[in-house]
């Protein structure tokens, strides 16, 4: 027995007394007990831990206070006066710290309540690009009215934006394009067109984050501010100036990402006691613009009205409730049932989205091939082509923070699109189609390699091509081939000595598969094949690779 | 209130906010510091100097309440990565002050359910006799020579059967991390 079977063993012993093992993946020089080491460790997480004596909790709470007290006290006479009040101080600062809300976190309580006086805003946003030399050009400049129910209007004043005008009022969406004489109506979810630094969101945003820390005072826009360095969770630092008199952000400077920061300023900035004046929020077209709707989206009160409306039923097998909430119901182009929900719990948005199939199902190169109940199915995260009945239900490609989908039954399309994690989406369709969803398996790894002759397999293609040998097309029977012959290897007379009964198809994405082995007398367990030559469907299978039973296979 | 007494109701108010801490987090902490040693006595250890040293840190800086546990988590971290650097010298010196923030939520995640799905899937591929043994051995905590009655194995069998099963488990498991590094880029 080699000395890391030894090793290997003590260490698995020594995690199981639940000690510290005398040599572990950091203190070995093997590069190969590393790695074992760090695997018996990632198996034993699948174990629950085990936990500590009842009383470890006190344990821990004694020596942290023995931290604290151990420290503050000083014991030269003749600095006892100001050592008092130094331990005082200390005492002070660690109450803070330790105890409740925290000087910067005051400012941002400060910011939170100021935020809940104000009802909308009014300002004039100020974007100016820096780069790494320091060389500055302002952007943009945007005239911004927003309120707290996330209705906004934003005019281009400078930039590559002047003169057009972006209106939410909370149940349209449009752009005004004065070069253009026209009006381009958009999607109202998901909202791609949310101007920078909307107050609301950055308060949370500081809220939220990691920490907050004041960096001293300054003056913005001829205001005085705090300066505030911020850091998120999951991001980079970046600085946000709070009027130190209305509590409100003025400038945010972000941290330097491709060589590029931006400082955003609200130059001016009001509280529109009224809210947005109604007239900026009312969708009209001025004389002389033309409409433009890429997606229309009409709003239904009722699925009866929806169907009506795009001609065929709405099939959803699933039930939701209790978990989702349906929002609104949409037909774009009398053609595309969408239909909105809201997680329960949170969870995002999501879109269940029908329409007629029209064409062949052909998954997005960069998707990922799944099966829900036999069909095939593609999953983006993030979205990134739009395709199919993707591609008339809205622009969604892009958002990075989206997900789809998308798959066809009988003569319907259908898709699923949220803001939401993989995860959540497939729980989400699973739900509402009352269907499993099967991602393919991530695993194509042999045991035991089978050398492949590429030029023999050119030739062996060619031979398929000419029509001979077409089980090679398939890989079941390019498995039951190769595990007769592994059984006898001088050749296959009368029947196989392996059934296709007994094999298994466990994995196969068109271009890999792995075929499972139940014959008792199999030396293989696994087999692993590829489409090496050609990857379409008259793409011959080689045998790459296998796993041996341990009926001699090895 | 003399200052006297201010001092010692401060004391008694900072008492019980270390007992509320060290009650409200001391769980996760374990946990989290466990999961990656895997083993009790040095979880121990580990989660009593991340209190200490986490204390020391929060005498002079802000923590905001909701963030307290994440930055436990760090300290741990940064405590079990200076301990792995300078594993074979004498003692570990912990720079808080190197603690990366902006981390704190990722590695606070790695423990996921998921990362336990992909140990799950990959035990499934090995051969029957492997995962006994893996199941045995590690999960169930067998000693060899018990692990070895139970399947009709001698001993030095047995190690040389969890060996290999081990490096297969390595093996699958690396090409999970490949490719997803390669779905990454």
């Amino acid at each position: 027995m080699s000395c890391h079977e030894e090793k290997v063993s003590q260490f698995i012993d020594s995690l199981n007394e639940e000690r510290k093992p005398a040599e572990d993946e950091y203190s070995t020089d093997s590069p190969e007990l590393k790695v074992l080491y760090q695997t018996v460790k990632k198996v034993r997480t699948l174990k629950e831990p085990a936990m500590p004596d009842k009383d470890f909790p006190e344990k821990l709470a004694k020596l942290a206070k023995r931290e604290i007290h151990g420290g503050t006290v000083k014991r030269n006479r003749r600095w006892a006066k100001a050592a008092v009040i130094a331990a005082a101080a200390a005492l002070l600062a660690i109450a803070v710290n330790i105890l409740g809300p925290m000087q910067s976190n005051g400012i941002v309580q400060a910011m939170e309540k100021a935020f809940k006086e104000v009802q909308a805003y009014h300002g004039i946003l100020n974007i100016v690009e820096t780069n790494e030399q320091g060389d500055s050009v302002t952007q943009a400049r945007l005239e911004v009215w927003a309120d707290k129910d996330g209705h906004y209007y934003t005019k281009g004043l400078e930039g590559a934006y002047k003169g057009i005008v972006t209106v939410h009022n909370g149940e349209r969406k449009w752009q005004i394009h004065p070069d253009q004489k026209e009006i381009h109506i958009l999607d109202v979810f998901p909202d791609t067109h949310r101007f920078v630094f909307e107050i609301g969101t950055e308060i949370n945003q500081v809220k939220n984050a990691l920490t907050v820390k004041e960096k001293g005072e300054e003056r913005v826009a001829g205001r005085e501010a705090i300066v505030l360095e911020v850091v998120p969770e999951g991001g980079e630092a970046y600085k946000i100036w709070v009027d130190k008199e209305t509590k409100l952000p003025l400038q945010k400077e972000t941290p330097f990402r491709n060589a590029i920061r931006y400082t955003i300023t609200y130059t001016e900035l009001e509280i529109a006691e009224g809210g947005i004046p109604e007239n900026l929020l009312a969708f009209h077209v001025p004389p002389g613009y033309k409409e433009s709707n890429l997606h229309p989206e009409q709003a239904v009160t009722s699925l009866k009205e929806a169907e009506d409306i795009a001609g065929f039923p709405i099939i959803r097998q699933g039930d939701l409730r209790g978990m989702y909430e349906q929002e609104k119901i949409t037909v774009v182009k009398n053609e595309i049932i969408k239909i909105y929900y809201k997680g329960l719990l949170n969870r995002g948005k999501l879109v269940f989205i029908q329409g007629k199939a029209k064409d062949d199902f052909k998954i997005a190169n960069t998707a990922l091939k799944g099966k829900m109940a036999g069909l095939e199915i593609e999953l983006q995260m993030p979205l990134e082509m739009d395709t199919g009945i993707l591609s008339g239900g809205g622009p969604y490609a892009g958002e990075t923070a989206f997900g789809s989908i998308r798959w066809q039954e009988g003569d319907f399309e259908f898709a699923v699109i949220g803001d939401v994690s993989l995860e959540e989406l497939i729980f989400f369709t699973e739900r509402l189609t009352n269907k499993k969803i099967e991602i393919p398996s991530m695993f194509f790894v042999p045991e035991i390699e089978v050398p492949v002759d590429m030029e023999a397999e050119e030739n062996a293609q060619k031979n398929v091509d000419a029509g001979s040998s077409p089980w090679r097309l398939d890989p079941l029977y390019s498995a039951q081939v190769f595990v007769s012959l592994k059984i006898s290897p001088g050749g296959i007379e009368g029947v196989y000595p392996v059934k296709l009964t007994e094999l298994k198809i466990l994995q196969n994405d068109g271009t890999t598969a792995v075929i499972q082995v139940r014959a008792k007398n199999s030396p293989v367990e696994k087999v692993y094949l590829k489409k090496l030559v050609r990857q379409d469907s008259s793409g011959i299978w080689t045998v790459v690779g296998y796993d041996p039973s341990g009926n001699g296979g090895e | 209130m003399s200052s006297n007494m201010k001092n010692k109701q401060t004391e008694v108010d900072i008492d019980r906010a270390i007992d509320e801490l060290c009650k409200s987090t001391w769980k996760e902490v374990y946990q989290f510091v466990y999961y990656r040693v895997q083993n009790r006595e040095q979880a121990e250890d580990i989660t009593q100097e991340t209190y200490v040293k986490a204390i020391r840190f929060m005498k002079n800086n802000t923590i905001q309440p909701e963030k307290r546990l994440a930055f436990l988590r760090t300290v741990a971290l940064n405590i079990l990565r200076d301990l792995w650097r300078k594993e074979k010298r004498r003692g570990t010196k912990v720079n808080i002050e190197a603690v990366d923030p902006a981390n704190w939520a990722i590695e606070a995640e790695t423990d996921s359910s998921a990362d336990r799905m992909i140990i799950e899937k990959a035990l499934g591929q090995l051969t029957q006799e492997q995962r006994t043994v893996i199941e045995l051995r590690i999960l169930k905590g067998y000693s060899v020579a018990d692990t070895a009655k139970v399947m009709g194995k001698n001993e030095g069998a047995v190690r040389i059967m969890q060996h290999r099963a081990l490096k297969r488990l390595a093996k699958l498991l690396k090409s999970v991390q490949e490719g997803q590094t390669h779905e990454l880029s």
